[in-house]
Formats: C-alpha cells, sequence, structure tokens
C-alpha cells in the first residue's frame, strides 16, 4: 500500500502535490468560487480585480508608514520627511504608495469605461453597475484624503481647492460634507478627519462594497462576450475551476502589476515638496492632482470661475449622477457595440473631454480660461469625435449589410462619382451641424449663467433666445440627416414624411 | 535575498537596485505560472510572451548590476 502511494506521489509534480495538499486542507477547489469560462482569461475582463490588487499594495506600505507617520499639523510633514530620510526602504514605499494610488484610479476608471462599452450594466447586473460606481467614487475619495497627509504645500493648496468647491455645492449638502470634512477643529480637526477617512472609514466601505460585489458575480457570473444577442454558453470553451487555475492567472496579473509599479518607482522617484507654510502657500499655484484636473480645468472656464461655480459643480455632479444611474436609462436590449452607435460615441466624446481637460489643466495652472477658449476647445473635441465615430459606423454598416448607398440609376463612373459627391457632402453638413450646436450650447449655457448671476438684460436674452434656436435647428438637422442615412439602408420603422422631402425613391 | 539584505536600505541607490531585483523576482514568477498555467490546460504555450519576458529580464538585469 505505502509502495504504491510512493508510486503515485512520484508520478505527480511538486506543484501538484504542493496545490492538492492547500486543496485537501482548505477546500479551495470545491466551490468556493463558480469556474470562470475560458473566453475570461483575458485581462481586460480582470482589471476590478487588477484594482483590488492595487488596493492590498496601499494597504501594505500603507500600514509599514502607519508605523512612523504622525497626524497632526506639526508634526505630519516631519513624520513624512523622517519616512523618506530614516525610515529603510521608505522613500521606496512612499513612491510604491503614490504611484499604485495613481494606478488604483486609472484601473478603476478603465473597468468602469470597459463594461460601459460592453454594456455590463444590462440586466441583470444593475446593482453590480451601481455598487461598482459606489467603488469608484470611494477610490477618488481615497486619492482626495491622501493627498493632504504629507502637509506639503501642494498637497494643502490642492486640498484647499477641492474643499471650497465643496462649500459651493448646495445646502444641506454642502454642511454635510464641511462637517464631514473639516469639522471645528481648524487644519489640526481637518488632517484628523481626513486621517480618519483615509485608513478606516474609506478602507471599510470599500471592503463592504467589493464582498457586496463579489456575492453578486457568484450570481450572475462574468458577463459574456459581446458575440450576439443570446449567446449560447456551451459554445464557449469549457469552465476554468478557480483553484488553482484561475488563481494563477490572477496571481500572473499582480506579479506583472507590482513588476510595473516597482519599475515606474525606480524610474520617477518621489521627491517630497516643501512643507506648508502660508508664505510658501502665497508662492505656489494650487492645483489639484491630475484624477481632477479635468473637474478644476471646467470651473476656470470664465463663465463659472466666480458666481457660476454652483453651475459648474451641478454639471460635474450631474454627470456623475447619470454614469450611476446609466442602467436605468440604457434600457435597451442589445449589448453588441455595433448596434448602440449613440451611447458608444457618448462614451468616446467622455473619454476623449477627460483626456483634453486634464492635459489642457497642467498646461494652464491658476490661469482662468476665456468662454470662447472653452467652447472651442471642448466642443472641437466632441466634434472630431463625433465624425470619427459616425464614420466608424458608416464603415461598418456597410459592411455588415452590404447594402450600397441608394443613387438613381445611370452609368457607373457617374454613379461612384455622385456616390462620392453625396458622401463629402453628408460629411460637410454634418459637421456643420455640429458645430453649430456645440456653439449654440456654449452659448446658451453662458446666457443663463451670466443672467442667473447679474440679472436679465436685453442683450442676453436675445443671445439666449438665438442660441435655443440654433440649438434646436442643429437637433432637427442631425436627425434629419440620420434618417435619410437609415432611410437609404432600409432600416427606417416609422416613416416621418417632413424628413423624405426630395427623396429620390428610385 | 541575502545579497538584498546587504543594501543600504536607506539609500535611493539602494532602494532602486532592490526594486529592479524584486521586479526581476516578479516577472520570472509570472513567466513560470504562464508556463504551468497553459502546460496543464493543454494549450500551445506561445513563445512570444516567454521572448518578451526573457528580454525584459535581461534588460532589468543589466540595469540592476549598472546601478550597483
Amino acid at each position: 500500500m505505502s509502495g504504491s502511494e510512493d508510486d503515485h506521489s512520484k508520478e505527480t509534480g511538486l506543484v501538484e502535490r504542493l496545490v492538492g495538499w492547500f486543496d485537501s486542507r482548505l477546500g479551495l477547489s470545491h466551490e468556493l468560487l463558480r469556474p470562470a469560462p475560458r473566453y475570461s482569461i483575458n485581462p481586460f475582463y480582470w482589471l476590478g480585480a487588477l484594482a483590488v490588487v492595487a488596493f492590498v499594495i496601499q494597504g501594505i506600505s500603507g500600514s509599514i508608514m502607519l508605523l512612523y507617520y504622525v497626524p497632526s499639523p506639526a508634526t505630519a510633514y516631519a513624520s513624512t520627511l523622517y519616512i523618506f530620510q530614516n525610515v529603510s526602504y521608505g522613500q521606496f514605499l512612499e513612491t510604491v504608495h503614490l504611484y499604485t494610488a495613481y494606478a488604483m484610479i486609472m484601473l478603476a476608471f478603465m473597468h468602469m469605461m470597459r463594461g460601459f462599452f460592453v454594456s455590463v450594466h444590462k440586466k441583470p447586473r444593475e446593482i453590480m453597475w451601481v455598487t461598482g460606481m459606489g467603488m469608484g467614487f470611494v477610490t477618488l475619495g481615497f486619492g482626495f484624503t491622501g493627498y493632504l497627509l504629507p502637509w506639503t504645500v501642494v498637497s494643502y493648496s490642492a486640498t484647499k481647492v477641492g474643499t471650497a468647491m465643496i462649500g459651493a455645492l448646495p445646502q444641506p449638502v454642502s454642511s454635510f460634507i464641511n462637517f464631514l470634512l473639516v469639522g471645528n477643529g481648524g487644519d489640526a480637526g481637518q488632517l484628523l478627519r481626513f486621517f480618519d477617512l483615509h485608513i478606516v472609514v474609506l478602507p471599510a466601505v470599500l471592503l463592504v462594497l467589493l464582498a457586496v460585489k463579489m456575492y453578486m458575480l457568484e450570481t450572475h457570473g462574468v458577463s459574456e462576450p459581446v458575440t450576439g444577442e443570446a449567446p449560447d454558453l456551451k459554445k464557449h470553451s469549457k469552465l476554468i475551476p478557480i483553484f488553482p487555475d484561475v488563481s494563477f492567472y490572477l496571481l500572473e496579473l499582480a506579479a506583472l502589476f507590482g513588476a510595473a509599479m516597482l519599475l515606474i518607482s525606480v524610474l520617477f522617484p518621489l521627491s517630497l515638496p516643501v512643507a506648508y507654510s502660508p508664505a510658501a502657500a502665497g508662492q505656489s499655484v494650487p492645483q489639484p492632482d491630475w484624477y481632477f484636473l479635468w473637474i478644476y480645468q471646467i470651473i476656470k472656464i470664465s463663465a463659472f470661475e466666480q458666481a457660476g461655480l454652483s453651475a459648474a459643480l451641478s454639471f460635474v455632479t450631474l454627470i456623475f449622477v447619470l454614469l450611476t444611474i446609466l442602467p436605468f436609462i440604457d434600457r435597451g436590449v442589445t449589448r453588441r457595440i455595433s448596434r448602440r452607435p449613440w451611447y458608444v460615441t457618448i462614451g468616446l466624446v467622455f473619454i476623449a473631454e477627460v483626456i483634453v481637460l486634464t492635459i489642457w489643466g497642467q498646461k494652464t495652472p491658476g490661469q482662468v480660461i476665456p468662454d470662447a477658449q472653452g467652447i472651442l476647445v471642448l466642443g472641437g473635441t466632441a466634434i472630431a469625435v463625433c465624425i470619427i465615430a459616425f464614420n466608424t459606423y458608416r464603415l461598418l454598416g456597410r459592411r455588415s449589410t452590404n447594402q450600397p448607398l441608394p443613387t438613381p440609376t445611370s452609368s457607373p463612373r457617374s454613379e461612384a462619382g455622385r456616390i462620392h459627391s453625396a458622401s463629402i457632402w453628408a460629411s460637410v453638413i454634418f459637421v456643420a451641424v455640429l458645430g453649430l450646436g456645440a456653439f449654440s450650447i456654449g452659448g446658451l449655457i453662458n446666457s443663463i449663467v451670466v443672467m442667473a448671476t447679474f440679472g436679465t438684460n436685453e442683450m442676453e436674452a436675445v443671445t439666449l433666445a438665438l442660441s435655443t434656436a440654433a440649438l434646436a435647428v442643429s437637433v432637427v438637422g442631425a436627425c434629419f440627416l440620420l434618417y435619410r442615412l437609415d432611410l437609404g439602408r432600409g432600416r427606417i420603422k416609422r416613416r416621418v414624411k417632413v424628413f423624405e422631402v426630395g427623396w429620390n425613391q428610385n | 535575498m541575502i545579497f538584498l539584505w546587504t543594501l543600504n536600505p536607506v539609500g535611493s541607490q539602494s532602494q532602486a537596485i532592490f526594486a529592479v531585483y524584486l521586479s526581476i523576482d516578479l516577472i520570472m514568477f509570472a513567466m513560470v505560472s504562464y508556463i504551468f498555467r497553459v502546460s496543464k490546460w493543454g494549450e500551445e504555450v506561445r513563445r512570444l510572451p516567454l521572448f518578451a519576458g526573457c528580454v525584459t529580464l535581461l534588460i532589468l538585469l543589466y540595469v540592476g548590476l549598472a546601478l550597483w
């Protein structure tokens, strides 16, 4: 008996025996988590898991720094500097902590946008999406609260910008958040609250939300690939057990992520800015960290700069609210990217605007942005993305349906020329319509903000009326063009006669 | 680990060496794990990830020695 057991153990490798030992003691392969489908062995399915890995790294590095950090205005900077200069691998820990924080925010954003494009927010995963958005807000909260802790002139100034923006929110939201973040203790009270939020409250909230999300992931499983309306799961490849197979895959990704963080820390070592003091603060330009720079850049547009701050913050809040309730807005059944042109285009515009605003904010620290410049840059970005998306969908649509553009019969050469000419005219008109729409939206917002701030006058009323009319024209014009395109492809279900004026049916 | 233990843990150059060699360990683990996992599933081990990993390891080893 013992001889045959020895023979069997010699046949299995060391790793298999080790895995088997853990499995027999912990029961890891027995329905701990549902097996993962083979198609999910893809890094894009694991962006959220990598964000959790980043959180774990933050916890480890933060716990070590916690041994030396003292959260009071008099000692915060000194203790941070002590970690840098006197603690073994202190500078390395601080640098890894900072860049992993950045990576966590970036991974959370990529995870959200990937989910947006492949429609993971649709039935039955609506609550997963809302929970994930909550986790995203907590991640931003980590960045906001942690940034103040070193008590440098940069971090203090940036946090003051943030807390001032909170003060512009409507009551009682502003009072509640102010109580949460600042209390009545001045700088000392604020630092202690930020510290408490950063190391206790936010991690606890994140872990609770993570548990809820993991439970729902267990309930619903990994979302199917976007290959059809009703994918047959049996057609996809085998199911992979979580332990040890998928666990090894996650460890691989985590190892590569960790290596990347280490190498980035080597290439871009952190140096501590000067300590905060009123004199030093007077000489520095307050600027939030890069992940809030897009919001700050919106606020720096001159229409929003002063009395319009509430409008700007309400606008940004609206964006976050719309993202959170997305599952209840986007109720369509289809998940295919090729059949969701509007939402995909909106998503691409959002990403492009955030990137442009962030880079622009980095280039223009402390500068007020003129309204015209804001409209040109943001409107131009939106127009460019819409043109690219529009033409891509036209190309995809033509390939999938294999339908030529309808034209009257004539010689092949003149027909090709007419198609070419029609395409050019359609593109030009569409660009003009979108441009008109972008400028009219900017003019509308500007008029409303000025009238709300300084009161109604004849000039602004005329501008408001003209902007509204221009916006209406651009919306109707865009609908007209898109209707004609779909009419040409035979996709119209409900006919609108007024949009078919001049349409040649033959 | 003994080698890394001999480094000055407070100097920035030593910390950079530590980070480089730790990243070498992590990349090696990732490569071994990839081969183990893919072989277990009966799939073909692709040469490109292994080649890229080996090149990266060589570069990092050189960087580590240069820092030293």
